[in-house]
Parts: structure tokens; C-alpha cells; sequence
């Protein structure tokens, strides 16, 4: 093809290039994307069009501002934290923008979740558990005070004395009374039954002591509770006092044996076990009377019964 | 090559940047980006990081794109960001708002990161010539906002 000074866009010639076309190359005219010919007729095109100038510097313009965009420079500090990869609390805390809250707020916050968190352990942490540790340490105490008493004693007697006594003997001992107690126990046995002993038994009886006994470990308590009419209320309660400090019985409670409530008075006691029979029997000489077991939260050492008899005038005889 | 130069990472800040227009949404989208490009780049060292770098960048905006508010900058001139002085940012915030998102992306490629027309082509899926028509029409888009911007100057004349 011929090409002529005028460009030629149809066959029969002299046809220009229309603005609308010419628009749509103007930016690869800018960039000098055209081919020779198609430049030559946006030149041409420019030359009569004011519209496409004024486009062209427009264009021109909006170049030179993305130029000026692109020299937009980046910290090293961006560089570093696009680098390297956020975890999940961090793009959190970035993506609530907390380090633009207000100081106060954050502060309150801060404040709100350590406060939550100590509340939280406060729940969580058995103190059941931990109040009762100590509790069981103090247990073990009184075992260990135990071994201490007989490692300490010299005599065998003391040893076999304390192997041998019945529960009664044994059971009522406070904890200020156990001295007196143990020499009383001592002098009783040794009265009885001087007993020839050799180190064997000594030490077997130590070993005794020792070892843990499998004991059935007490959950539930029981408590004998009963009523009794009697004639002559007074000296009937005098007599009852007496049996039972026979029997080994004391005051459980605040308030004495026979202690006298309205028109009855008032036994709360404990007694071992083995004299429970013994009481029963006497009491029933003196009237008609039923001791109902009964649960209690109370627990009471081996051998050692709590009862309490409410004593009653009986107006019919 | 799977580790990428300052100038490429500059580039994925830059990117997300102008697109969004919110410093700390661009940080994070630019992370994610990098890494995946990374991981690209890790798995075929013989990709073009540039062409990567322009797929990841598309990959990651079309996770997010959807969470940006268009024309709501959020950037402040002290979080790392150094525009330079007297750069007047009104006239990219009104494109910002204004352009589609065909035209935004190609411009920012083309004319703000710079990486050659068939890069991004190859980068972005489609034709040379769809892309410059993108972006004559952004930078048409972008020439009407400056001129907006410039009308009470011209009023005085």
C-alpha cells in the first residue's frame, strides 16, 4: 500500500481521524506506543482539536502525580512487620487498633482482665481441699507424738501397760490428763499382773505401735437419745449421776450431769461403749425407758458412745 | 529465589497502600501477600518474582477487598508511611473512591510500582491491550479528579 503525506482511512480517501477514536489513543500516543502512521494522525488530529489538547495535558498531569506517588517511601520498621509473620493476637491487636485507645481506656482494661483472670483462679482452686490439708498434717502429728511417748519410755511395764488397758481406761484422756493418766495405768498394771517382759516383746509391742492399723476410718456419727419417767426426780438424778461417772461417763455439753431443765433434768454424756449394757440395765430398774440410735454430724473416737436422757417426774405412781 | 528484595516488598506496601488507603489494613494484607508470595517463590524458583509478586497481591485483594471502605482514609503521616512533601493526597482519595476496581489496580501496577505492562498482564490474567485500556482509563479518572481539585483556580482566571 501507497502511503501518501495524508493518511487515508478509507478507500476513498480524506477520511480523518475522528475524536472519539483519536481520545481512546491518546494515552499510548503519550507513551509512544503508536506506529508511525497512527502517530501521524493524532498529530494531526491535535492540531485541530482543542478538546484532545487540553486531554493530553490532562493526561500529562495525571502521569507526572502517580510519578510523584510512586516516590512515597516505606520505614524500615513497615519493612520489618511485613517481614515478618504476625500471629494471631498480634494481627488482633492491630486490627482493633489498640494502640490508638485512649490511655485511660486501655488502662481499664488491663485492670478488668487481670482482675477476671485473679477471680477465675479464686473459683477454680478446691479450697475445700486446701483447708483440709492441714487438718490431716496435724492427724499425723498426734500419731508421731504417740511413737515419741514410747520410744521415750524407759520400763517395759509403760509399754505393755498401754498394749493391754481396755478402752475405758484409755479413752478419756485429754490431752492434760494423759500423763497422770499413763502412770495411773502403769501402777494398775503393774499391781495386777507383774508381768515378766524381755526386749523381744518390747520391741514387737513398738512395732505394733508402729504400724498403721487398718482401721475402718469413721464418716458418720451416732448419738443414743432417750427419755425416762422416775418418781422422786431429785435424788433419782443424784443416783444417776453418780452410776454413770462409775460407769466413766462425762458431761458432753456445756452444762453439768443432771443439769435441771423446768420439771426434768438433763444427762448429755459419753461412756464407752463396753458400760452401754451396765447403764441400760440400771436405768431400767427405775422406770421404762428406750435409747433410739440415732445419725449425727458428730464422729466419736473407737469405743466411745454419746447419749443424751432427758429425766422426767412421773406423776402416776 | 524465594527471598524477596526491599524494593519487592516495598512494592506489596506501596500496593496495598493506595488501594486502601488505611496504614494499618495495608500492613497486614502486605504480610500476607508477602507470604505468599513466598511460598510461590519457595515452590518454583524459576517463577518471575515480579509477575508472583503482582499474583499475590491480586490474590490477597480479592480476599479483602470486600472489607474496605472506599474514600475513608485511615492513615496518619507518622506510621511509616513517607508521602512526599507537598504531595496533596485529596485527588488520590477522590480516584480511590471513584474508579473501579479494574482501573485502580492497574494504574497503581503500572504507573505507581512501575513493573512493565507485560508482567502484570501475565500477573493479572488478562491481555496487554485490556490492561492499557485500564489504565488510560485510570489515568483519565485520575485527571478529572485533579482537575476537580483545581476548579476554583481556574474560576479565578
Amino acid at each position: 500500500m501507497k502511503m501518501s503525506s495524508e493518511f487515508i482511512f478509507s478507500k476513498k480517501g480524506k477520511r480523518k481521524l475522528t475524536p472519539f477514536l483519536g481520545k481512546e489513543l491518546l494515552y499510548d500516543y503519550i507513551s509512544n506506543r503508536l506506529d508511525d502512521e497512527r502517530k501521524r494522525a493524532v498529530d494531526s488530529l491535535l492540531k485541530d482539536s482543542k478538546e484532545i489538547q487540553d486531554e493530553v495535558l490532562m493526561l500529562k498531569r495525571a502521569m507526572s502525580y502517580t510519578e510523584e506517588l510512586a516516590q512515597t517511601g516505606i520505614s524500615e520498621k513497615i519493612i520489618d512487620e511485613i517481614k515478618v509473620p504476625k500471629t494471631y493476637i498480634q494481627g488482633f491487636f492491630q486490627k482493633i487498633r489498640w494502640s490508638e485507645w485512649p490511655s485511660g481506656l486501655k488502662l481499664g482494661i488491663e485492670v478488668l482482665t487481670v482482675a477476671s483472670c485473679i477471680l477465675l483462679v479464686i473459683i477454680l482452686i478446691p479450697w475445700n481441699k486446701v483447708i483440709k490439708f492441714p487438718i490431716v498434717q496435724t492427724s499425723q502429728l498426734v500419731l508421731s507424738e504417740v511413737k515419741k511417748d514410747i520410744s521415750k519410755s524407759s520400763s517395759n511395764e509403760i509399754v505393755i501397760a498401754e498394749k493391754n488397758a481396755t478402752p475405758e481406761e484409755l479413752v478419756f484422756q485429754d490431752e492434760t490428763e494423759k500423763t497422770a493418766e499413763s502412770v495411773n495405768n502403769q501402777k494398775t498394771v503393774q499391781a495386777q499382773a507383774p508381768v515378766k517382759t524381755d526386749s523381744k516383746s518390747v520391741n514387737e509391742a513398738s512395732k505394733n505401735n508402729t504400724k498403721p492399723q487398718p482401721e475402718s476410718i469413721k464418716t458418720q456419727g451416732f448419738l443414743y437419745r432417750g427419755s425416762i419417767r422416775v418418781s422422786n426426780l431429785d435424788v433419782t438424778s443424784e443416783k444417776f449421776v453418780k452410776k454413770i461417772e462409775e460407769f466413766g461417763g462425762r458431761k458432753a455439753g456445756e452444762v453439768p450431769l443432771g443439769w435441771k431443765k423446768g420439771e426434768s433434768t438433763y444427762f448429755h454424756f459419753t461412756i464407752p461403749e463396753a458400760k452401754y449394757e451396765s447403764l441400760k440395765s440400771f436405768l431400767i430398774e427405775y422406770g421404762k425407758i428406750q435409747l433410739n440410735k440415732e445419725k449425727h454430724d458428730r464422729v466419736m473416737p473407737d469405743g466411745i458412745i454419746r447419749i443424751i436422757i432427758n429425766v422426767y417426774e412421773d406423776k402416776d405412781k | 529465589m524465594t527471598r524477596m528484595s526491599d524494593s519487592d516488598l516495598r512494592a506489596i506496601a506501596l500496593f496495598f497502600f493506595f488501594s486502601t488507603l488505611d496504614d494499618n489494613f495495608a500492613l497486614n494484607c502486605a504480610s500476607e501477600a508477602h507470604s505468599i508470595c513466598v511460598k510461590k517463590l519457595q515452590k518454583n524458583p524459576h517463577l518471575n518474582p515480579r509477575i508472583t509478586l503482582v499474583a499475590a497481591c491480586l490474590e490477597c485483594w480479592n480476599k479483602y477487598k470486600n472489607k474496605i471502605t472506599r474514600g475513608k482514609p485511615q492513615y496518619s503521616n507518622d506510621s511509616g508511611w513517607m508521602l512526599p512533601k507537598n504531595l496533596n493526597l485529596s485527588s488520590w482519595n477522590e480516584f480511590q473512591k471513584k474508579a473501579t476496581e479494574e482501573e485502580l489496580l492497574a494504574l497503581i501496577t503500572s504507573k505507581i510500582l512501575n513493573i512493565s505492562d507485560e508482567e502484570i498482564s501475565i500477573g493479572m490474567g488478562v491481555s496487554i491491550g485490556t490492561l492499557r485500556f485500564r489504565v488510560a482509563r485510570g489515568l483519565k479518572k485520575l485527571a478529572a479528579c485533579l482537575n476537580h481539585g483545581l476548579s476554583p483556580v481556574s474560576l479565578v482566571r
